[in-house]
């Protein structure tokens, strides 16, 4: 598979003074579900606005589909056609008070007819369950009403890249399943996606490709199932160990699954490892899980 | 304000086109300006009303308390008008000794505050029309039709967007003040208020920075793309327009207004 965007060598200083990315590469193929993790400050806001064309870098490049991005004109009109970003405030997204005007905004830029705008954004509102909002004023919406609106204004222009910042932050559970579910269903359809997070356990069971940001850089990369076995990486990066991990730990620890066995990527497949545990379990085993999770 | 906002999406009217809307209160305050009639101005007042409590469903209470705020506002300013202060006293209908003067109304003076007054309210009215009746992204809509330059265009969508972000942003920093006490007496009061402004200032300032990036990531180039709708003119509220402006105007020309 070819990478479909890349990033070389990035280095980008704030006129603050603050060295945002540090000699920062990463490699994204076409069709894959990145997580992209670190702490507040660690530079993936950063990375994602680099990603787009929006901030250029000091050194390095951004290369899409082959070709380094030159910072003209229509080769950052070209590049943001096809990497479109979900921020996470809506509000700042959503520009007018029509929630129908916003959607098409991205289309027309493109150069569509109205015709073919509309039939697009229509299109992303279904997928994105607005429709019924069309004739709402975006400040009357909820958070999520917002949130979804703001997806489907992106979703409108067809861009084969979607990045979403912190897709779940501020949503209620509900919502928040509401929004993986979409991830879910763009990525059936052969879109990239890439999500910053710092929610482990979403990143450990929807990503297929993970990267750990520490400082600017990159810390380290991976399948989810090989990267947050490193406790010493995630303990680095100031990330927690997400709780699938933890319990397949206990499991090995007590008994109840042995090393061999694949690490379970979500938990469908941990709640198959108990289930096909040759192990029964008593008290005096519970009570050594227990232990175990202190 | 929010409340306002709320009627001009959900009343009866909501679904005629806004350029009907529109040209209803264009006739509608020209003709309130530009004849002094007493008759005329009473009429449009009522006109209006008529058209927003009857037609747009709006609730007369509601109405009312909205046109008492304009006509506060407007009592004062015209008495001060009409008063006039003088040494003499003849031509005074009503006055009240200040030593060698007297501060009175002279009936002149009367007869143009009770114009302006009524005239003013008259045009208030019809932008209480225009306002309740029509949200806002369709008056700017009308405006593009009209050419009106791009970016009067757009500053009036960003200016009518953020207003709305600031208000909420301005009550979050409020409640979070007011929970710390913030707003316990006048002095911190003042004290607080002062730095709700500045924490405005610096906010707009960041997020007006932020808004331009997602603009620009979605390819914005400096101008803002419109959907207009499709609808077209009903001729028939066309012509009811111009009926009731037209008899508007003659029966005020023949009730004693000049033009």
């Amino acid at each position: 598979m070819t990478n479909i965007i890349e990033a070389r060598g990035l280095v980008y200083i704030y006129p603050n003074g603050t060295s945002a990315l540090n000699n920062l590469s990463l490699a994204i193929k076409k069709g894959q579900r990145i997580a992209l993790l670190g702490a507040n400050g660690a530079g993936k806001s950063t990375l994602l606005l680099h990603l787009n064309g929006i901030l250029r870098p000091k050194k390095g490049s951004i290369v899409f589909q082959g070709q380094a991005v030159d910072y003209r004109h229509r080769s950052l009109l070209a590049l943001r056609k096809n990497v479109g970003i979900v921020f996470q405030e809506p509000d700042n997204q959503l520009f007018t008070a029509n929630v129908l005007h916003d959607i098409t905004f991205g289309p027309l830029n493109l150069g569509l007819t109205r015709e073919m705008a509309l039939a697009k954004s229509r299109k992303a509102m279904r997928e994105t369950e607005t429709v019924s909002l069309e004739n709402k004023p975006t400040h009357f919406l909820s958070f999520g009403q917002k949130k979804r609106v703001a997806i489907a204004g992106v979703l409108a222009m067809e861009p084969q890249v979607i990045i979403f910042d912190e897709p779940t932050a501020g949503l209620d559970p509900k919502m928040a399943l509401k929004i993986m579910d979409l991830l879910h269903q763009l990525s059936e359809q052969g879109k990239t996606l890439i999500i910053s997070t710092h929610d482990v356990d979403l990143a450990y069971s929807w990503a297929d490709y993970v990267y750990f940001i520490k400082e600017g850089s990159i810390a380290g990369e991976g399948t989810p199932q090989e990267l947050f076995l490193r406790q010493d990486l995630l303990t680095a990066c100031d990330l927690y160990c997400p709780w699938i991990i933890e319990i397949y730990r206990a499991m090995i620890n007590t008994g109840l699954a042995n090393q061999n066995q694949q690490v379970p990527a979500n938990k469908n497949e941990l709640l198959k490892l108990i289930n096909e545990s040759p192990v029964r379990f008593n008290t005096q085993r519970i009570k050594a899980i227990h232990n175990c999770l202190g | 304000m929010l409340l306002i906002d709320h009627y001009a999406y959900n009343n009866k009217l909501v679904s005629v086109h806004p350029g009907e809307k529109c040209l209803f209160f264009a006739l509608t305050i020209s003709l309130c300006l530009s004849i002094t009639s007493v008759v005329a101005s009473l009429a449009v007042i009522g006109l209006m009303a008529g058209a927003i409590v009857l037609l747009a469903g709006v609730p007369w209470r509601f109405y009312l308390k909205l046109m008492l705020l304009p006509g506060a506002f407007l009592i004062v300013g015209v008495i001060t008008l009409m008063l006039t202060l003088t040494r003499e006293q003849q031509g005074l209908i009503w006055f009240t000794g200040l030593g060698p003067y007297a501060l009175g109304f002279t009936s002149h003076s009367l007869d143009a505050g009770v114009n302006l007054f009524l005239r003013s309210l008259g045009s208030v009215s019809c932008l209480y029309f225009l306002s309740l009746t029509t949200p806002m992204s369709e008056i700017v809509s009308v405006l593009r039709k009209l050419r009106v330059p791009a970016l009067v265009v757009e500053l009036t969508t960003f200016i009518y967007r953020f207003i709305f972000v600031l208000l909420e942003v301005a009550g979050k920093v409020y409640v979070a003040q007011s929970c710390r006490l913030g707003y316990k007496n006048l002095s911190t009061g003042f004290n607080s208020l002062g730095r709700l402004v500045v924490s405005m200032f610096l906010n707009s300032y960041v997020n007006s920075q932020n808004v331009y990036n997602a603009l620009v990531a979605r390819c914005y180039t400096g101008n803002l793309p419109g959907v207009e709708d499709n609808r077209s003119f009903s001729r028939r509220n066309v012509l009811l327009i111009l009926a009731v402006d037209g008899l508007l105007a003659t029966g005020s020309l023949y009730a004693g207004g000049i033009l």
